[in-house]
C-alpha cells in the first residue's frame, strides 16, 4: 500500500514535471505548444548524444538538456509562433494555427532521432550517475526516485512563487488575464513571452533527462505518449494554475495507479481521455481555474 | 490511364476517403465550431460497417448506412453534452471523445477484435462507389456554402449573438453540425474498413487528427474545395517524398510547420488572392463574377476570414 | 553500402559488384550450397526466365518500426547479392523496387495494388506492422501476386494460397522456454502484457498458461500496460510484492529494458521471461541491470547451425555487425522467393505461387537454421537467448 502510494507520487512527479512548462505557457501568454513532447525528447537525446563521448555527473546533465530545451523552445517561439500571433489579428484563429504548427514541428526533431537511432531506446549508461535503491521496510525507494520527487514539487512551488511575487511572473499574469491592458501598462509582451518559452522548454529538457534516468532509457516516441497525460493534468487542474497542474498530475497518476493494481489494466489508457472529457463537461475551468473561461 | 487507375487505386480511394474525414471537420468549423468528434465518428463508421459485414454478411451500403445512422445520433448526444463548450476545449473534448473511443475498440473483445481488430470485411464496395458517395456530398456542401444558408452558418460562426437576435437557430446550425460531421466521418470510416476488409484499433487513433487538421489547414479551411486541396496533396505526398527517401518524415514536417505558419489561410486562400489579383488587373472594375463562384464569397472579407476558425467571437475582437 | 535507404527504385545489384569482391568467399558459400531447397541445381538454365524480374519489397524505412525495416533491408541486399553470385537465375536479374511504407497501412496497400496492377512485377516481400499485412493480404490474394511477410505477426494475415510468412510466430517456439524454467525449478510466474498488440496479448493469454500447466508453474498474478506506457513502477512493485519465481514480460522493444530497470529495483530477484522483442539490441541501454534475462527467439546470431553461421560470417563481412532476427528473416525471404522463382523456371505469378508452396512443403536450411512450414506459415525449432549483461548470448539447456 505505501508502496503504492509513493509510486502514485512518483508517476504524478513525471507527469508533473512534463506538464509545468506546457501549463506555464498555456495559461501565460496562451500557448498550447504540441511540439513540447518533441523538444523534451530531443533535449534528452542530445544528452545521450554527449554523454556517449564524456561522461558527465548527473547535475551537469540535467542542466544540458535544460539548456537544449530552452535553445529549441525560444527557437520555436521566433520562427514560428510569433509569426503566426503577428500575423493572425484574431486570438481564435492564431491558437488553432499555433496547435498545428505545434504538431507539424514535433515531426522534425522526432523524424531526426528516428533516424539516428532506428527506434531504438537510449539512455545514459555511459553517465557518471547509477541508480540505487533503498529497502525501508514497508517501502522502496531509489535516489533518482526521491530526486523526481524532490525537482517535480519543488520546481512547481518555485514556478508558483515566481509567478506571485516576482515582477516578470506578475506582468506574466497580467498577460495571461488580459493582454491588451498589460501592453498598456507598459509590459513588454515579446520579452516576456520569449522568457517564458526558455522557461518551458528548460523545463521540458529537464524533465526529459530525468525521466531517461528514472526509466533507465526512453525511445524517441516517449515524447507524445506523456503529451496527452499531461493534457489530462492541465485540465483537469485547470489552465493557468501551477496548483491546479500539482493536483491534476497527482490525481491522475493516482486513478491511474489504483486501476493498475485493482484491474489487469488494460482500461488505463481510457481514464486520461475520460477525464478530461469528463472535466470539460461538469466544471470546464478545471478544479483551479480562473472562473474567467471563453464560452458561449 | 487503366494502369495507372489500377496501380494507383488504393491512394485514389484513400484521397476520397481523407477527404471526407477532412470534411467532418471543416463542416464544424464552418460554423465556428472547433470539433474533432468526426475522427470519433470514423471509428464508429468503420467498426460498425465491418462487424456488420463480417457477422451478419449484410451488403456494404447497409453496413455503411448503419455506421452513418449510427454516429449521426452519437454526433446529436454530444452536440449536447458539450454545447457549452467552445474554442480549444471543444477541440479537447471532442479528441477526447475519439481516443476514448479507440481505447472502446481495444478493450471490445469479440466485438471488436480487440488488440487485433477486425478482418475479413469482404464487400461488394469499390473505388468508383466512394468518387460517387464524395462527389455528391461536395456537391451538397458546395450548395449549402452559397445563398441563405451558407450566409446562415456565416453568422452563426461570425456572431452568433447577431445571428440569434436575426432570428437564425444558433443551437439548431450548431447540432446539426454536429450530426453531419458524425456522418461524414462514419461514411470514410465504414468505406475505408470495406475497401481494406480490416479495421483494428491502431488504423483509428490520434494520427488521423493530425492528418484531418493539417489537410484543411493547409488546404483551407472556409470551404471544401480547400478540404480537397488538402486531401489531395497529403495522400499523394508520401509518394512524391520517396525521392528524399530516408528524410521523408523530416520534409513532410517541415512543409506542415512552414504552412500552418506562413500560409495562414491554405492554398484555398493563396489561389483566391492570386485569383483576385489577376482579375483586378485584367478589369478595373470590381468583378461581380468572382462573388458567384461559392468558395470566393466567404474570403471576399479578410477580417471574416481571419476569424473563421475561431468561433463565436464576442471577447475576441472590439 | 546503402543500408536501405529508400530511394524509389533500385536495380538489383548497382554497386554490389565491387562490395562482392571484397566480401569474397564468405558469400560465395552461401545458402544455395547449403540450402536443401533444392532451388541452387535447377536454377542455372533459366530458359523461362525473362532478363529482368521485378519483386515489389515493402519495407518499413522510416517512423517508428525503421530499425525492423531497416534491418530487413540489409538482409534482402545481402541475399540478392549472393543470388546473382551463385547463378541461381542463370543470366536474369532480380530487380527489387524497394518502397518505405513508414509503416503506414495506407501505403503498405498501395504499394501492394501498384505491385499487383503492374504484370511486371512477380512477387512481393510484405510488410513488418500486422495492420500493414492485414491490409496487403486481400489484395495480394484477390489479384493473385505471391507475398512472402517478414514478421507481421497477427492472426489473419494469411489469408490462402498466394501469402507465406517467413516469420515464425513467438507462440510456435515459446515451448523450449519451459524446459528453462522447469530446470530452474521455477513453480509460479506473474505475466506482465502490452495490452495494445495482438501477439503480446496472444502470448500473455493463452500461450503463457499453457506453457504453465505443461511444465509445472501457476500464474499468480497478470497485468496490463499501455501500447505506449513508459512507467512500469506499479506493476513491476506488485509483481515484486507476489515475489514470483519468474516473470514474464510481453511487452514492446523499447518497453523492455524500462520494464526489466524498474522491476529488478523494486526488488524482484527471480526469472525474467521475455520474447523476441527483446532482442535486437534492446537490452543495450538497461545494460547489467537486465542481465539474466532469458527469451526464446527464432534467430540469434550466435546459433549453432550450419546455415545460419555461413549468414552471419557474409552479413559481418558486408556490414561489420552482428545480424538481428529481421535481417535473418528477410533474406530468408529473398531467398526463398529466388529459389522458387528459379524452381518454377518461369516469372508467372501462379507458377511462382506453386513453386513456392512446394519449397514450403520441402523447407530449406537458411539464416534461421532449419525452416519447415505449417501451411504457409514458417516454423523454427527455435533458441533460447540470454542477456549477459553486454550482449545476447545463445544457450543450451543444461548449460547452467
Amino acid at each position: 500500500m505505501a508502496q503504492d502510494v509513493l509510486n502514485a507520487l512518483t508517476l504524478g512527479s513525471l507527469y508533473l514535471l512534463f506538464a509545468l512548462g506546457m501549463s506555464l505557457a498555456w495559461g501565460t501568454i496562451g500557448i498550447l505548444n504540441f511540439a513540447h513532447g518533441s523538444i523534451f525528447m530531443f533535449a534528452a537525446f542530445s544528452a545521450h548524444l554527449i554523454v556517449r563521448e564524456v561522461s558527465l555527473p548527473i547535475p551537469a546533465m540535467i542542466l544540458l538538456g535544460a539548456l537544449v530545451g530552452a535553445a529549441l523552445s525560444v527557437l520555436l517561439q521566433v520562427l514560428a509562433f510569433e509569426p503566426i500571433q503577428r500575423r493572425a489579428k484574431d486570438h481564435r484563429k492564431a491558437e488553432l494555427q499555433i496547435l498545428v504548427g505545434g504538431i507539424g514541428i514535433a515531426i522534425i526533431p522526432l523524424a531526426i532521432a528516428q533516424r539516428i537511432t532506428k527506434s531504438v531506446p537510449f539512455g545514459y549508461s555511459n553517465g557518471a550517475f547509477s541508480v540505487s535503491t533503498y529497502d525501508l521496510g514497508f517501502v522502496r525507494v531509489s535516489n533518482i526516485q526521491l530526486l523526481i520527487l524532490v525537482t517535480a514539487l519543488g520546481l512547481a512551488g518555485l514556478i508558483g512563487w515566481w509567478l506571485r511575487a516576482a515582477r516578470p511572473g506578475l506582468a506574466l499574469r497580467a498577460i495571461g488575464v488580459d493582454s491588451e491592458v498589460a501592453t498598456m501598462m507598459g509590459v513588454d509582451r515579446r520579452r516576456l513571452a520569449l522568457l517564458t518559452m526558455a522557461v518551458a522548454g528548460g523545463l521540458a529538457g529537464l524533465a526529459g533527462v530525468l525521466l531517461t534516468y528514472y526509466l533507465g532509457s526512453i525511445a524517441p516516441e516517449t515524447g507524445d505518449a506523456f503529451l496527452l497525460k499531461a493534457f489530462a493534468a492541465i485540465i483537469l487542474g485547470g489552465v493557468g494554475s501551477i496548483l491546479g497542474v500539482v493536483v491534476g498530475a497527482m490525481v491522475l497518476a493516482g486513478i491511474e495507479t489504483v486501476v493498475l493494481v485493482t484491474t489487469d489494466g488494460s482500461w488505463t489508457p481510457a481514464i486520461a481521455f475520460g477525464l478530461i472529457f469528463l472535466m470539460l463537461l461538469v466544471r470546464p475551468n478545471g478544479l483551479f481555474g480562473r472562473q474567467e473561461v471563453r464560452r458561449t | 490511364m487503366n494502369t495507372w487507375w489500377l496501380s494507383n487505386q488504393i491512394l485514389i480511394q484513400s484521397t476520397f476517403i481523407s477527404l471526407l474525414l477532412a470534411l467532418s471537420i471543416q463542416v464544424p468549423l464552418r460554423a465556428g465550431v472547433f470539433s474533432f468528434a468526426g475522427v470519433g465518428s470514423y471509428a464508429i463508421g468503420a467498426y460498425t460497417a465491418a462487424i456488420l459485414t463480417i457477422r451478419y454478411q449484410v451488403p456494404g451500403i447497409v453496413a455503411i448506412g448503419a455506421g452513418v445512422l449510427l454516429a449521426a445520433v452519437v454526433g446529436y448526444l454530444l452536440a449536447l453534452l458539450v454545447a457549452r463548450l467552445a474554442g480549444l476545449y471543444l477541440g479537447m473534448a471532442t479528441i477526447s471523445f475519439a481516443l476514448l473511443l479507440g481505447v472502446l475498440a481495444t478493450n471490445g473483445g469479440d466485438l471488436t477484435g480487440g488488440a487485433t481488430g477486425l478482418y475479413g470485411a469482404i464487400s461488394t464496395v469499390t473505388t468508383e462507389h466512394v468518387i460517387a458517395v464524395a462527389v455528391v456530398v461536395m456537391v451538397l456542401l458546395a450548395a449549402s456554402e452559397r445563398g441563405a444558408f451558407g450566409r446562415k452558418v456565416d453568422a452563426v460562426r461570425e456572431d452568433p449573438q447577431l445571428a440569434v437576435s436575426l432570428g437564425v437557430n444558433v443551437i439548431g446550425v450548431r447540432r446539426m453540425v454536429f450530426v453531419v460531421s458524425g456522418a461524414l466521418g462514419a461514411c470514410a470510416g465504414g468505406m475505408n474498413s470495406l475497401l481494406r476488409t480490416t479495421v483494428s484499433p491502431e488504423t483509428v487513433g490520434f494520427h488521423l487528427v493530425v492528418t484531418a487538421l493539417t489537410m484543411i489547414i493547409i488546404g483551407g479551411a472556409l470551404s471544401w474545395a480547400g478540404a480537397a486541396i488538402g486531401a489531395v496533396i497529403f495522400t499523394w505526398l508520401p509518394s512524391l517524398l520517396h525521392t528524399v527517401g530516408e528524410w521523408q518524415l523530416l520534409v513532410y514536417g517541415l512543409l506542415v510547420a512552414f504552412a500552418a505558419v506562413y500560409v495562414p489561410n491554405g492554398l484555398l486562400g493563396l489561389l483566391q488572392t492570386g485569383w483576385r489579383r489577376l482579375q483586378r488587373r485584367g478589369r478595373r472594375i470590381p468583378a461581380e463574377g468572382a462573388a458567384a463562384g461559392t468558395s470566393v464569397t466567404a474570403a471576399q472579407d479578410p477580417e471574416q476570414e481571419l476569424a473563421a476558425l475561431g468561433g463565436p467571437t464576442g471577447e475576441a475582437r472590439p | 553500402m546503402t543500408s536501405g535507404v529508400p530511394i524509389g527504385r533500385r536495380r538489383a545489384l548497382s554497386g554490389a559488384g565491387a562490395l562482392l569482391l571484397a566480401v569474397g568467399l564468405a558469400a560465395c558459400g552461401s545458402p544455395s550450397s547449403g540450402g536443401g531447397g533444392g532451388g541452387g541445381d535447377g536454377g542455372g538454365g533459366g530458359e523461362g526466365l525473362p532478363d529482368t524480374i521485378k519483386i515489389m519489397n515493402i519495407r518499413a524505412l522510416t517512423g517508428p518500426v525503421s530499425f525492423a525495416g531497416l534491418a530487413a533491408q540489409q538482409g534482402i541486399d545481402l541475399a540478392l547479392a549472393e543470388i546473382e553470385e551463385d547463378g541461381l537465375l542463370g543470366d536474369s536479374t532480380l530487380e527489387v523496387d524497394s518502397r518505405d511504407s513508414a509503416a503506414s497501412a495506407q501505403e503498405a496497400a498501395s504499394f501492394a495494388s501498384q505491385a499487383a496492377a503492374d504484370t511486371s512485377f512477380t512477387a512481393i516481400i510484405g510488410p513488418e506492422a500486422s495492420a500493414q499485412a492485414l491490409a496487403v493480404s486481400p489484395i495480394a490474394q484477390g489479384q493473385g501476386i505471391p507475398v512472402v511477410y517478414v514478421q507481421a505477426g497477427s492472426e489473419g494475415v494469411l489469408t490462402g494460397d498466394f501469402t507465406f510468412r517467413m516469420t515464425p510466430p513467438a507462440e510456435s517456439y515459446f515451448e523450449i522456454v519451459g524446459d528453462y524454467l522447469e530446470q530452474q525449478g521455477v513453480a509460479t510466474a506473474s505475466v506482465l502484457i502490452n495490452t495494445g498488440n495482438p501477439t503480446l496479448v496472444q502470448l500473455g493469454e493463452d500461450t503463457i498458461p499453457a506453457l504453465g500447466e505443461a511444465h509445472g508453474f501457476e500464474i499468480v498474478s497478470s497485468s496490463g500496460v499501455e501500447t505506449t506506457a513508459q512507467d512500469f513502477t506499479s506493476q513491476a512493485s506488485s509483481i515484486a510484492g507476489a515475489a514470483p519465481d519468474a516473470a514474464f514480460l510481453m511487452v514492446q522493444g523499447p518497453q523492455a529494458p524500462v520494464a526489466i530497470t524498474q522491476l529488478r529495483q523494486a526488488g524482484f530477484d527471480g526469472e525474467i521471461i521475455g520474447m523476441s522483442a527483446m532482442g535486437a539490441g534492446n537490452l543495450q541501454s538497461a545494460g547489467q541491470t537486465a542481465e539474466g534475462a532469458v527469451w526464446p527467439a527464432n534467430f540469434n546470431a550466435g546459433q549453432s547451425d550450419e546455415s545460419s553461421q555461413t549468414f552471419v560470417e557474409a552479413f559481418q563481412a558486408e556490414y561489420g555487425e552482428e545480424p538481428t532476427n529481421y535481417s535473418a528473416e528477410a533474406y530468408d525471404a529473398m531467398w526463398f522467393l529466388a529459389r522458387a522463382i528459379a524452381e518454377a523456371d518461369s516469372a508467372d505469378r501462379g507458377a511462382v505461387q506453386q513453386a513456392m508452396a512446394d519449397l514450403a512443403a520441402e523447407g530449406f536450411d537458411g539464416a534461421q537454421g532449419s525452416v519447415t512450414f505449417e501451411g504457409n506459415d514458417a516454423r523454427v525449432s527455435g533458441v533460447l537467448v540470454r542477456w549477459d549483461g553486454a550482449a545476447e548470448v545463445p544457450f543450451e539447456l543444461g548449460e547452467n
